[in-house]
């Protein structure tokens, strides 16, 4: 199993842990919310206490995180609440503090958490992907129907990372006050949430409050949604949202990922045939073939569907 | 499914692995106090669930951002027999 089904999940319900894993040092502390116990990533609240300091260094996992309270200093930049970091694996980030402490969300994405001193990057580290914003307030809402059949209005979204291959996301998400949304929801994704702050409700597992969190595997129902107060939160799928809306609390994963299976027969039937006549299911999927078709540098193409050349003894990984 | 995007493989050390088994243990712990209390939770879902069927009849059902389509009684589902879970 990788990360089982967590929710409704709420921080606040749950004492700090000091992080006895080398290398974070005393002052870092953090509850577990989900935690892939495959291959060890995990989406931890993680309180620095007033003082902390953080040499400079990497982290073997990729790694996202979000400053929920107080500020933390990265190298020359101050971090407020709302800051929010993509960090690839392999790349050094300066050193972190926070004089008067800070609640973060932390998300290692592939990996268990890991932290080696270093001012330089690992040579198999993928710097360009690294990037950084104020996300509440260098990023403008957007409505939430950049996916069809969307959300109802109400519902707004800040993108802030995107992965262009697997069409993974990381997103801020709001919903305004009396927000409501009479159908029941599921994907063909992993889903994951967390409230920064407010209330919102879901027919299935009632209010998740602030400090609120869920892990959801694919094709479980969720919704109807609704919210009193208004809330925002952190969200992220592994792949691609799409909204599978119906109105039948009662279904089952299983049906709901036949339901997908023949949806995807109807709209897409050519490609449906030769996926299941081919049997060319196996779990990396077919070829494709801009993946691996020679190239006149010698380059090879990585996750994200870019390329390059270059030199390196060590391994390198390829999804 | 994972967010698997970049990562560098490395030998993981016993104190790691320790703390990778504790975690799971208690991961367990927490997963199970959800399903109890998500069972716990049923009676008043069942009735979440009537009303989210009357609002279906009365304002209709959200296909797709507002558009709302109104829902007949003759065309609500049926609870099936067997225990309903939330939590997989």
């Amino acid at each position: 199993m990788s990360r089982p089904h967590i929710e409704p999940f709420c921080d606040r319900d749950v004492p700090f842990k000091n992080m006895t894993l080398p290398g974070f040092g005393s002052g870092f502390s953090y509850k577990m919310l989900s935690f892939d116990t495959e291959i060890g990533s995990c989406t931890m609240t993680v309180q620095l206490a007033g003082g902390y300091r953080q040499a400079p260094g990497f982290s073997y996992s990729e790694l996202e995180f979000i400053v929920v309270e107080g500020n933390i200093q990265v190298g020359d930049k101050s971090c407020r609440k709302g800051h929010y970091f993509y960090v690839p694996a392999g790349y050094a980030l300066p050193e972190i503090s926070s004089e008067q402490g800070a609640l973060l969300l932390m998300m290692y994405n592939t990996a268990e958490p890991s932290r080696v001193d270093s001012d330089e990057h690992h040579p198999q580290s993928r710097t360009e992907l690294y990037h950084d914003v104020d996300s509440f307030g260098d990023i403008v809402w957007q409505p939430g129907n950049l996916v069809s059949p969307s959300v109802a209005s109400g519902c707004m979204i800040k993108l802030l990372n995107f992965n262009p291959q697997t069409y993974a996301m990381t997103f801020l998400y709001c919903m305004t006050p009396d927000f409501h949304q009479d159908n029941i929801s599921y994907h063909d994704c992993c889903e994951e949430g967390y409230h920064l702050w407010g209330t919102s409700w879901m027919m299935q597992f009632g209010d998740l409050p602030t400090g609120g969190y869920f892990w959801r595997p694919p094709y479980i129902n969720h919704g109807a949604f609704a919210s009193e107060f208004g809330c925002i939160a952190i969200g992220r799928t592994d792949s691609k949202l799409f909204n599978h809306f119906h109105y039948n609390p009662w279904s089952t994963p299983g049906q709901n990922e036949l339901r997908s299976a023949a949806r995807l027969a109807k709209r897409d039937p050519i490609l449906y045939k030769w996926c299941v006549n081919n049997a060319h299911n196996h779990p990396h999927g077919p070829e494709d073939f801009e993946d691996t078709m020679a190239r006149r540098g010698g380059g090879h193409t990585h996750a994200d569907g870019t390329h390059h050349h270059h030199d390196h003894n060590g391994d390198h990984v390829h999804d | 499914m994972t967010f698997i995007y970049t990562k560098i493989d490395r030998e993981i050390p016993d104190e790691v692995r320790q703390w990778l088994e504790q975690e799971g243990k208690e991961q367990e712990e927490r997963y199970q106090k959800i399903v109890a209390e998500m069972k716990a939770l049923n009676p008043t879902r069942d009735q979440w669930y009537e009303e989210f069927f009357e609002r279906l009849k009365k304002y209709g059902f959200n296909a797709d951002g507002d558009q709302r389509v109104k829902i007949k009684e003759e065309e609500l589902p049926v609870k099936p027999d067997g225990e309903h879970v939330v939590v997989y």
